[in-house]
């Protein structure tokens, strides 16, 4: 009886636990925009928001991590649209001049005038910087004016010695066009396109003009041999006879910060040479320091400096091995002022040859770029 | 008597709760001087053993493996930390919770053999200027301190790092000063000073000179004077 008893009230309790839900249709996915929290049971009806394709890119080997803005993640589709229109004269006032116009990507995206020509035929004041593996930059601009790819690209736009434009002016030039309108909603799903937007794509390109494939690279990777002359100008760099490896180290061949290199003497300076870096820090301490630039495809960069005063690398080699000038600013690396690395002609040679071994024609030649 | 236990024992967790421990923290400061002056950047106003004013423009360096040591127990700080005396974010850190206890300070200057290798810190702030060409030994410099000396515009590089593979990394142990961890008193400070011109003295007097990464005698000097008395550490009082 008592046994009996135990039996009805388990029987009991296990009914009482089971429900029956009742059947809710809906969208159970909740990376949808229609998930519904109550469904249980999905009827096909997700509708999810329009995502462009992810990019990736790959690191290459001794580059560390490239830092990527967390609200302009690559797309193919917005990488597609910063190609576009960098190569585009419609962002200039009179629609004539692109970022390719200054930024030719047979120089390595560098400009092979000393300054650039605006649309009004104004000639800028520095050298064009050329645009390689910007990714891994800190700040851009030889005198680091800007922080990021976004924020530079913002300037030349509107720089009256450029492209002499306004932003309104853009963004109703592309908003006009329909074939921007379909590209700016493929990439970042807006019906209205702004400067934001646009900055946005264009770092995005810029982002993916990487260059690792020269003669050097194979060399590391152990695919090609260099020559001897080559190799004794490798040996060069790398080490204090011609010391180039302590501002142009690493597998970028620059370290991301700003060097007084004994350009100006301290007479040229005072009568209004550039300070460059002090330009925007405001400080003394800064005067007449330019940002590194990558000796990647220095050949195909020239001229030389952030104001193209040398035509050749011959030229360049020469001011280091005769040892530059002497600034409050110069940088302790230019160990002998006025004196120089003092290498032999034969040494010189050995080093520009190696430069150019560092040339990664690919880089210039790939239709994808 | 009951009542009397139940006071007693509601009256010791309203006093046990009322005595939170503190979480210790130490920061931990870098300073630099030579001998009893503040850095110069501009006029020669230092002067060496051997008789060299000099000044400094530059100076950059790694301290790895940064740890507290007590009996049997060993706490480690950091990692890495890498000293720019023109970046200010570079000359502290502080440290997470620290267990009570009596410790002594130690770290390695530089990097040991085992991590000085290139492209082991890609992803560091110092991986592009600190490396150290493989050519040479690969890995990260230990150090760059340069500025001028003898007149105006001719410079000294002391750059030391691994010649040619060499471990000239040294380890520092302060067994003068003990770090005392109570969580009743809170939170510490402490400052690891460099005395620049030790590095040129005791026992090894070191002329300036511009180019040494391939010199291994003055490299080994420099790691033995760095060794002597280079470092100090110093508790800071509120």
């Amino acid at each position: 009886m008592y046994k009996g008893a135990i039996k009805v009230l388990i029987c009991m309790l296990l009914f009482s636990c089971k429900k029956d839900l009742p059947i809710i249709e809906g969208c159970t996915d909740i990376n949808a925009s229609n998930w519904s929290y109550e469904a249980n049971y999905d009827d096909g009806s997700c509708v999810y928001e329009y995502q462009a394709t992810p990019y990736q890119i790959t690191t290459p080997y001794g580059f560390p991590d490239m830092v990527i803005p967390s609200d302009n993640q690559l797309t193919v589709e917005g990488i597609a649209l910063g190609k576009k229109l960098f190569n585009d004269p419609i962002l200039s006032a009179d629609n004539t001049l692109s970022c390719s116009g200054c930024h030719m990507k047979n120089n390595s995206f560098a400009d092979n005038t000393k300054f650039s020509v605006g649309i009004d035929n104004i000639e800028g004041l520095r050298n064009a910087s050329a645009i390689i593996n910007p990714g891994w930059n800190t700040s851009f601009n030889w005198d680091g004016s800007s922080n990021t790819l976004e924020e530079q690209a913002f300037e030349p736009v509107t720089n009256p010695i450029e492209m002499h434009d306004t932003w309104i002016n853009v963004e109703n030039k592309l908003n006009n066009d329909s074939s921007y309108l379909l590209l700016f909603k493929n990439a970042f799903n807006i019906d209205y396109i702004d400067s934001i937007h646009v900055v946005k794509a264009i770092a995005q390109f810029e982002r993916t003009l990487i260059s690792v494939n020269s003669r050097y690279d194979k060399w590391r990777k152990q695919e090609l041999q260099l020559n001897a002359s080559e190799l004794n100008g490798f040996a060069l760099f790398n080490t204090e006879k011609g010391d180039c490896f302590h501002c142009h180290g690493t597998e970028m061949f620059m370290d991301n910060t700003f060097h007084n290199n004994g350009l100006d003497s301290i007479q040229t300076l005072y009568l209004g040479a550039d300070l460059g870096l002090a330009n925007v820090t405001n400080d003394p301490e800064d005067i007449a320091k330019f940002k590194t630039p990558t000796l990647r495809n220095i050949e195909f960069t020239a001229p030389y400096m952030h104001d193209g005063r040398f035509s050749t690398l011959e030229e360049v080699i020469e001011h280091y091995n005769s040892g530059g000038n002497y600034s409050l600013t110069v940088d302790p690396l230019m160990k002998n002022i006025g004196v120089g690395l003092q290498l032999t002609n034969t040494e010189k040679q050995d080093l520009i040859n190696f430069l150019k071994a560092l040339s990664d024609y690919d880089f210039i030649n790939n239709n994808k770029r | 008597m009951k009542k009397n236990i139940i006071y007693i024992l509601l009256t010791a967790i309203i006093l046990s709760s009322c005595g939170d421990d503190l979480d210790t923290t130490i920061l931990i400061n870098f300073s630099h001087h030579v001998d009893n002056q503040a850095i110069s950047s501009d006029s020669l106003d230092h002067t060496n053993e051997a008789g060299e004013n000099y000044n400094v423009k530059t100076l950059k360096y790694i301290l790895s493996d940064i740890k507290l040591l007590a009996n049997k127990t060993e706490i480690l700080l950091k990692d890495i930390h890498y000293v720019d005396i023109n970046d200010e974010s570079t000359l502290f850190f502080q440290t997470d919770v620290i267990d009570n206890g009596s410790y002594i300070l130690q770290f390695t200057f530089g990097l040991d053999s085992t991590n000085n290798v290139s492209n082991n810190y890609v992803n560091e702030s110092f991986h592009a200027t600190m490396s150290w060409p493989e050519m040479m030994g690969g890995g990260y410099h230990y150090m760059k301190l340069e500025g001028a000396y003898g007149n105006d515009s001719t410079f000294y590089n002391t750059h030391t790092g691994p010649t040619m593979g060499m471990n000239h990394s040294f380890i520092h142990l302060n067994q003068d000063l003990n770090i005392n961890v109570d969580n009743d008193i809170g939170n510490l400070e402490y400052n690891i000073s460099m005395n620049i011109n030790n590095w040129y003295s005791n026992p090894h007097t070191v002329n300036l000179a511009p180019a040494i990464m391939m010199n291994m005698t003055k490299q080994m000097q420099l790691m033995q004077n760095g060794m002597t008395d280079v470092f100090s550490i110093q508790g800071i009082l509120d």
